[in-house]
This record gives structure tokens, C-alpha cells and sequence, in this order.
């Protein structure tokens, strides 16, 4: 059963439960096996998944992917299911770095409309590297961003060990100066998530948005601490 | 027993008289060095072979690289010669180990142990200094190192309570996570239960259930594994709970080894970090894969500490939605509470606000601010920047029914209000007129035509008028 037909045995035949899928692309070549980044990209995953299983579900779930990749090229080392489920195998640093074929894999895993339904929430994808790859990966990134439904994916990066190549992973994000996170800021990323479905498309760009009176506030009691 | 006259020798032959000792624990003893600010850790180790010592200098060489990126460890400088293990590192000052924290003196009681706990900062404080240790720890976490053998003894932090800096003292127990394990290491009451009966190294984990007991000591005063049964039985039984085969002392069902000591868990623990608690305590302690790890106690603890208000009559900090003070029963004071959200310049029009998977505006962090407790925003809330430093950036103050909002960082930032009204928040304080409950006020803390971080204010009177 796919994550699809999870959901909508869980919401009733005619529930369609919004979910939010998270694309991992998770760095496991050599270089990673040095000073500590594999053990550092493992607890980095342990940390994410668990900050994204605590969200309220009542309405929503998240759910992940990891395509792994390294000296076995690219894999789905697990495939789409809800967070809370999720329990996480941790890999092994071994080989390449063949971050083209994981892009690859992934635009092709979102367009997939059997795995990703309309209204599915838009995809993140999490880069996870030293942002060292050693295959051509800027074609594959360029049909990420031209795919239909790919190219409305939120892109995140975090950076992993002290010598990670941020430029790469800037380029991966596609804007200059954009965020790239800290591997102990893993659990930080599900605050940015956008919760907009594919078919929703972004509402106009717009400045005057103080249209709207605030509305009356709860008193205390939603704070959650 | 080590005379006042004993020297070592370290490997570039500097002699060091060592003069008081300043800590023993369960793998050595440190010596301030006498007439200088160094300090020697002698190390007790009976496996002193060449293949021991050449792990320590690489030990203490990864140490060294770590403490250049501002990790808050005591940095070693030089290993000591044979027939001495140990090495030479910087003394710390105007520091004491967090045991000063967690274990108060014994005659104390009532009255005189709620003024003892005050007197070391009271709750806030408590929870700041363990969120910056657990911050310290995140990091070192984060580049797939673990500290081995945290404990009150080897944790240091600020002595006065007007400053909350924490320090790491045992560099020689930090490795990295999947470095084959060479004999188990922890301090008697912090050790998991996988490293007391030897099925398991040192890990990620075993660090976390270290913080989570230091946590719950420090915030509650009572052992969160020892409670009446334990402490009034037999010695065998004190060995099964570290082992983990007995109730933690606020397990949900089983009620057995409950303990009457220690301040009222309502009190000190916020919920979400009871709730930590019970996971690492009640699944966590068999299962180390349920156990919370560090960074989830670093969000936690940071988010209960800025839950916290002062009492304007006692003095005592608490949590926010206690409508009295715990201590003396005072009205919680009148407050600005700072909501921050994300702003999106690709949502527009009123639905600019990131929602959250429910579809409410997405309430990432919030802080209070009282006539007593100005408000000093910095990374941690502005940008979710979870680093060691915490710089600053702007501060509010709550004066009558106004916030006075200034930057402290030169910048200048946009202030709305809901019908369009703009102020620039600067360097010389701006004021605002607040309305209970309204939040119409939006700080912008980033350019509006990128995602960025805003906080809105709004005010709740005291808790009494509001009724």
C-alpha cells in the first residue's frame, strides 16, 4: 500500500487526507565517511523525522522519502510514508557522489501523480551533503526546475561537516544568499514548510498586506511550550 | 592523596606545581596549577600503553580544532609526560559545576529550599543554562561527535546568576559517534541503562539520557529514577533503576516508585517538556531509539525558558499561563506577549503569515515581556539560528499600557500596524500603544520582498483585571 492509499483508507473513501511529502536526498558517498559526517548526517536525519512525526496531525500529516546516494548510485532507500511511521535505517558512507541520478530520481518521483496527488501538499526537498558531487548534476537540477510539478518544490539544504562546499548547495537552493542549515538545525526546517496544495497556485506577489484588520487573538492558551 | 608540592611534567617538558584541587570525578581529579591560569587533569587509568595514550592526543588534537569554532569546551593544551596521564588545559573562572544547581544541601526544607533554589536563578535561569547546554551538546552532535559522559560535575556554568554562559570540561571523554566503543565510561546516575549493563557504547543517545536526567534534577531537585522506593530500600535497588527496570518516579500507570521529594513537577516543568520526560523515561529508558534526542531538548528548553515571567512581588520565574504566582500567590503581572511568525512575500494579502499543517497562522516561538523582564530578541527567535552565541538584536520593554521597541544591532527595521501605519525601529526607542488581546503591531525583521521572520505584540493586563 502506498502512502496515497494509506491516507485515504485512514480519511474514509472520500477523504482525501492532505499530506505534505519531504524528499530527502541524503549524501552517503566516501567523503562523507570522514570525520564524523555520515554519524553526523544520521543523527541529522533521527533528528528531522522526529521533529516532523511531533507536528499535530489532526488535520495534516508529513510524510518522507530519502533517495539515498553513493557508491551504489542512487536509491529510494525508503519509500514515501507518513513520519510518525517512519523508523530510520542509518547508512553507510561508501563511494561516489552521484547527486544527478538522486535529482533524477526525485523530479521523476514527484511528477508521479500515483505518489504524489494533486492535492498533496507541494513537496520539500532536503538536500543532505558536504556539497561535493562528482557527476554532471546541473542538467538534472535544471529539469527539476523546468518539471511541471518538481519545479513547485520547496528546495532546503543542510550542510554537512565543516568542510561542505555551501556554494553547491546554494546553487541547489537557486537563489544567492539563500539559507543553507546546520546539520544540529535539522529539527528547524518543518517551520518553513508552506502547506499549500500542488493544484493552489502561490497567490499573487503582493506588498499591501496590511489590508486585513488582525483578527482577535486567542489569550494564552495556544501557546504550546 | 596528592601533596601540595606535587609537580608533573608535561611533553615539552614544562614543569607545573599543582596547587588546590577543583573537581574529582569518576575517571580523574583537576588541579589548578599554582601562580598561573591553567589547570592539570590527572586522569586514572591503570591501561596507561603506548595505543591508550597516542587515543588521548587524538582525543585531545580533535578537542583542539573544536575549540577554534567557539564550541564552550575548556581547551587542552598539552599532554603530560609518563608516568603522569593526564593533560594540561586553560582554568576556568568564575565558574562552578551545574551539581552547584541540582543538588541543594540537605537541611534544607519548604521555605528555605524555594529561597536556595531563587538564589541560583530560580527556574528561568535553570532552564536557560540547560538549554545552552544542550545547545553546546547539539553542536558537538551535529558534527557526529559525542561528549561521553555528561554529568553536574563536569558541566560548568556561570557563578554569578547575572550571567549564563556554560562550559564543557571533560574534552578527553569526546569522540566521534561510531569510533569503536573502548570501555564503557559514565558518571553513576547519568549513565543510560544500555551503557550501565554494558550492552552499548557511548552515543548521541546515551548523551541525551544524561541531559534529560540533569535536566529534570535541576529543574525539579529530586532524581528523576530514585524515588521513595528506591531511596528508602535497599542498595540493590538503586543498581535495577539505573538499570532502567524500574518506574521513572512520574511514570503515567506505574505508580510504585513515586517520590514525595523535590518541587512540584507542575511548577517546574512546562508540558512539552513533561512530555519529553515521559518519553525518555518510560519508553526511552528500555528502547534508546524512543528516547528524545539533544536538539529536541534544545528547542524545548529554550521555548519553556522564554515562557517565563518574573513575579513583580517575590521575585520567583514562572510560566505564563499560571494566572498567580507559585511562591506568593501574586497576580501574574500585566505583559507583552512577542508572537513570531514567518512572513512570505509569495503569500499575500492576509495570508502572508506561514500556516501551519491545522491552517492557522504558524506561531513558530513566542516571549514575554513584563515591566520587570525587558525582552532581548537575538538569532534563536529572529532567524532560528540555533547557534552558541546569542547576540542580541532587539529589545522591548513594557511601560504602562506601551511597548518601547529599539534595535541594539544598528539596523533598522519596519514596524506596522494593521491599518498601515509605519514606524522604523532604530537605535532610539519606538513607542507603542497597545490594546489587550489585539495584535496589530507586525515587526519586520527582514527585507519584505524575501521570506523573513516578524513579531506581533500584543498585551494581556494583569491577570486579576482580566478575570
Amino acid at each position: 500500500m502506498n502512502v496515497v492509499e494509506l491516507f485515504r483508507k485512514e480519511a474514509g473513501d472520500e477523504g482525501k487526507e492532505l499530506f505534505l511529502p519531504v524528499i530527502l536526498l541524503v549524501d552517503a558517498s566516501g567523503s562523507m565517511a570522514t570525520a564524523g559526517k555520515i554519524d553526523s548526517l544520521n543523527q541529522a536525519v533521527a533528528e528531522m523525522v522526529a521533529a516532523f512525526a511531533e507536528e499535530d496531525r489532526s488535520h495534516a500529516v508529513i510524510a518522507v522519502a530519502v533517495i539515498g546516494f553513493g557508491g551504489g548510485g542512487a536509491n529510494l532507500h525508503q519509500p514515501l510514508v507518513p513520519a510518525h511511521e517512519m523508523s530510520w535505517q542509518v547508512l553507510a558512507a561508501v563511494g561516489n557522489t552521484p547527486l544527478g541520478a538522486a535529482l533524477n530520481l526525485a523530479t521523476k518521483l514527484m511528477e508521479d501523480q500515483t505518489q504524489l496527488p494533486s492535492y498533496a501538499c507541494r513537496p520539500a526537498v532536503v538536500l543532505m551533503s558536504d556539497g561535493q558531487p562528482n557527476d554532471e548534476w546541473e542538467m538534472p537540477l535544471d529539469h527539476l526546475h523546468r518539471s511541471p510539478r518538481a519545479s513547485k518544490a520547496e528546495r532546503f539544504a543542510l550542510a554537512i561537516g565543516d568542510d561542505a562546499d555551501c556554494e553547491m548547495l546554494q546553487r541547489f537552493l537557486g537563489q544567492p544568499g539563500a539559507r543553507v542549515f546546520r546539520a544540529h538545525e535539522a529539527h528547524q526546517i518543518k517551520h518553513f514548510f508552506r502547506w499549500v496544495t500542488m493544484t493552489v497556485t502561490t497567490r499573487s506577489r503582493s506588498i499591501n498586506s496590511n489590508l486585513l484588520a488582525s483578527p482577535q487573538l486567542p489569550a494564552l492558551e495556544d501557546l504550546d511550550y | 592523596m596528592v601533596t601540595e608540592s606535587r609537580s608533573v611534567v608535561d611533553q615539552q617538558g614544562v614543569r607545573y606545581t599543582l596547587g588546590k584541587e577543583l573537581g574529582r570525578g569518576g575517571q580523574g581529579v583537576v588541579f589548578a596549577v599554582s601562580r598561573c591560569k591553567l589547570a592539570v587533569k590527572l586522569i586514572w587509568d591503570s591501561d596507561q600503553t603506548p595505543a591508550r595514550r597516542e587515543r588521548l592526543r587524538n582525543q585531545l588534537t580533535l578537542v583542539k580544532r573544536l575549540e577554534l569554532r567557539d564550541l564552550p569546551i575548556a581547551a587542552p593544551l598539552e599532554m603530560l609526560r609518563p608516568p603522569d596521564f593526564g593533560y594540561v588545559m586553560e582554568l576556568i573562572t568564575g565558574m562552578q559545576p551545574l551539581s552547584s544547581l541540582c543538588y541543594p544541601p540537605a537541611e534544607l526544607t519548604g521555605e528555605s529550599l524555594l529561597a536556595w533554589y531563587q538564589e541560583g536563578g530560580g527556574l528561568r535561569r535553570r532552564l536557560r543554562l540547560l538549554g545552552r547546554i544542550a545547545s553546546a551538546l547539539a553542536v558537538l552532535h551535529g558534527h557526529g561527535l559525542v561528549y561521553g559522559d555528561p554529568s553536574p560535575h563536569n558541566l560548568f556554568v556561570s557563578a554569578s546568576v547575572d550571567a549564563d554562559e556554560v562550559r564543557l570540561l571533560d574534552a578527553d571523554n569526546v569522540r566521534y559517534t561510531s569510533a569503536p566503543h573502548e570501555g564503557v565510561l559514565y558518571t553513576p546516575g547519568y549513565g543510560a541503562p544500555e551503557l550501565v549493563s554494558g550492552c552499548s557504547g557511548v552515543n548521541t543517545l546515551t548523551d541525551a539520557h544524561a541531559l534529560a536526567v540533569m535536566a529534570f534534577q535541576t529543574l525539579a531537585l529530586v532524581h528523576p529514577l530514585i524515588g521513595d522506593l528506591v531511596a528508602d530500600g535497599e542498595p540493590e535497588l538503586e543498581g535495577q533503576a539505573m538499570a532502567g527496570r524500574l518506574p521513572w518516579i512520574e511514570h503515567e500507570t506505574e505508580a510504585r516508585n513515586r517520590s514525595q521529594c523535590g518541587l512540584p513537577r507542575e511548577v517546574v516543568l512546562s508540558q512539552r517538556l513533561m512530555d519529553l520526560c515521559q518519553q525518555c523515561f518510560a519508553k526511552g529508558l528500555q528502547d534508546a531509539t524512543k528516547r528524545p534526542g539533544v536538539s529536541r531538548w534544545v528547542e524545548r528548553l529554550h521555548q519553556a525558558s522564554d515562557a517565563c515571567l518574573s513575579c513583580p512581588a517575590c521575585g520567583w520565574t514562572y510560566y505564563v499561563k499560571d494566572t498567580t504566582c507559585p511562591r506568593c500567590a501574586a497576580p501574574r503581572p500585566a505583559l507583552i506577549l512577542a508572537r513570531i511568525h514567518l512572513w512570505d512575500p509569495q503569500l499575500g494579502d492576509g495570508g502572508d503569515l506561514l500556516q501551519g499543517p491545522a491552517g492557522k497562522p504558524r506561531t513558530i516561538g513566542f516571549a514575554v515581556a513584563t515591566a520587570r523582564d525587558p525582552l532581548l530578541l537575538g538569532p534563536r527567535l529572529l532567524d532560528g539560528r540555533h547557534g552558541l552565541q546569542e547576540t542580541p538584536r532587539i529589545a522591548i520593554e513594557l511601560a504602562g499600557c506601551r511597548a518601547s521597541v529599539r534595535a541594539l544591532d544598528g539596523c533598522s527595521y519596519e514596524l506596522r500596524a494593521g491599518q498601515g501605519e509605519l514606524h522604523r525601529v532604530e537605535s532610539e526607542p519606538v513607542l507603542l500603544s497597545l490594546s489587550p488581546s489585539q495584535a496589530e503591531w507586525r515587526l519586520h525583521v527582514g527585507p519584505r520582498d524575501k521570506q523573513h521572520r516578524i513579531v506581533r505584540f500584543e498585551l494581556l493586563r494583569e491577570a486579576s483585571d482580566a478575570g
